[in-house]
């Protein structure tokens, strides 16, 4: 009876797996979300395909997307965040993700190949124009 | 019913293949029925890890990669759509690479419990690495897709947990049952 009870709870490799899985978590944490940049710099990074266009996060309007396969977004910038409005993919899990602020963040929308990121826009190795 | 030359009966052996196929597809089914209510995109529950792990266990390895595939592919055509089986197979194919790893090497060491958590973030890592690959644009491989890993790692501990304790439960009534384990995981 006790045997089989001792049996239910996690044994030493369980609490490694676990280890492991968090420290793998907490190393690309740390690569992704390294700190709060200034949000004056920021701007939002689209690549659709292999196009990449740069908006600046400050100026609130609206931005077309043209994804791949036909597939169109439109992109809401709104006091510093940004979010997906609309978008003619049959899942919508761009939209459903919702306004994203935050360097690093991203929307992705995987039928468009459409990638949202927000990145520092401190130019360290990239001239960026803001239309 | 239990002896040696029943386990080896090939017809049994198609009829256990079979069921467990049939209940890992069932499992997949009702996950695309009722998706989670979060707004974070690829996370499950992952029951069909249930049917393969206790093929692994019950029937052997080999047995267990292949259903493995073959609930991918059938669930794909059934009731998904063809882009999500590149992701699905990936998944699969990572999960099942932890699965033999874990079997083979630290079986008595690590329980269902901790190859469940492994295999259910393996898959997630295997998913990433797919869709970083599809959405590379000019380079090789996307790594700014990177950024979920942590949120689909922290949700495999989660899902895969419950997996586990599951899958505890279910060792525990087999072994008490009498039934004859390949592989004893708890």
């Amino acid at each position: 009876m006790t045997t089989r009870k001792k049996q239910m709870f996690p044994i030493v490799g369980d609490y490694v797996v676990y280890a492991v899985i968090l420290l793998i978590a907490a190393i690309f944490f740390s690569l992704f979300f390294p700190k709060a940049g200034d949000k004056s710099l920021r701007v939002i990074r689209i690549q659709s395909g292999e196009d990449v266009e740069y908006y600046d996060l400050n100026s609130d309007r609206e931005i077309s997307v043209d994804g791949e396969d036909g597939f169109t977004l439109t992109l809401s910038v709104s006091s510093g965040t940004v979010r997906v409005v609309q978008a003619s993919c049959r899942d919508h899990l761009c939209v459903k993700t919702g306004a994203i602020s935050e360097e690093g963040r991203s929307i992705i929308c995987l039928p468009a190949r459409v990638i949202i990121t927000i990145e520092g826009g401190d130019g360290s190795d990239e001239d960026v124009f803001l239309p | 019913m239990r002896t040696s030359s029943s386990r080896k009966d090939p017809a049994r052996r198609v009829a256990e293949l079979g069921i467990l196929l049939v209940l890992a597809m069932v499992f997949s089914y009702l996950e695309a029925l009722f998706p989670i209510p979060l707004p974070l995109p690829g996370i499950k529950l992952g029951f069909a890890n249930i049917a393969v792990i206790l093929c692994a266990c019950y029937c052997g390895l080999p047995e267990a990669l292949l259903l493995n595939l073959l609930r991918v592919v059938l669930s794909a055509i059934l009731f998904g759509n063809l882009s999500g089986l590149l992701f699905s197979l990936s998944g699969a194919f990572f999960s099942s690479l932890t699965l033999i790893f874990l079997v083979l090497s630290f079986r008595g060491s690590v329980s269902v419990l901790g190859i469940s958590v492994a295999c259910a973030a393996s898959h997630n890592l295997g998913q990433i690495l797919c869709a970083s690959f599809l959405l590379r644009g000019s380079s090789w491989i996307n790594p700014s897709v990177f950024s979920y890993i942590p949120v689909l790692l922290l949700a495999s501990l989660i899902t895969g947990t419950i997996t586990g304790i599951l899958l505890k439960l279910l060792f525990a009534y087999l072994e008490k049952t009498g039934k004859e384990l390949r592989y004893s995981l708890l």
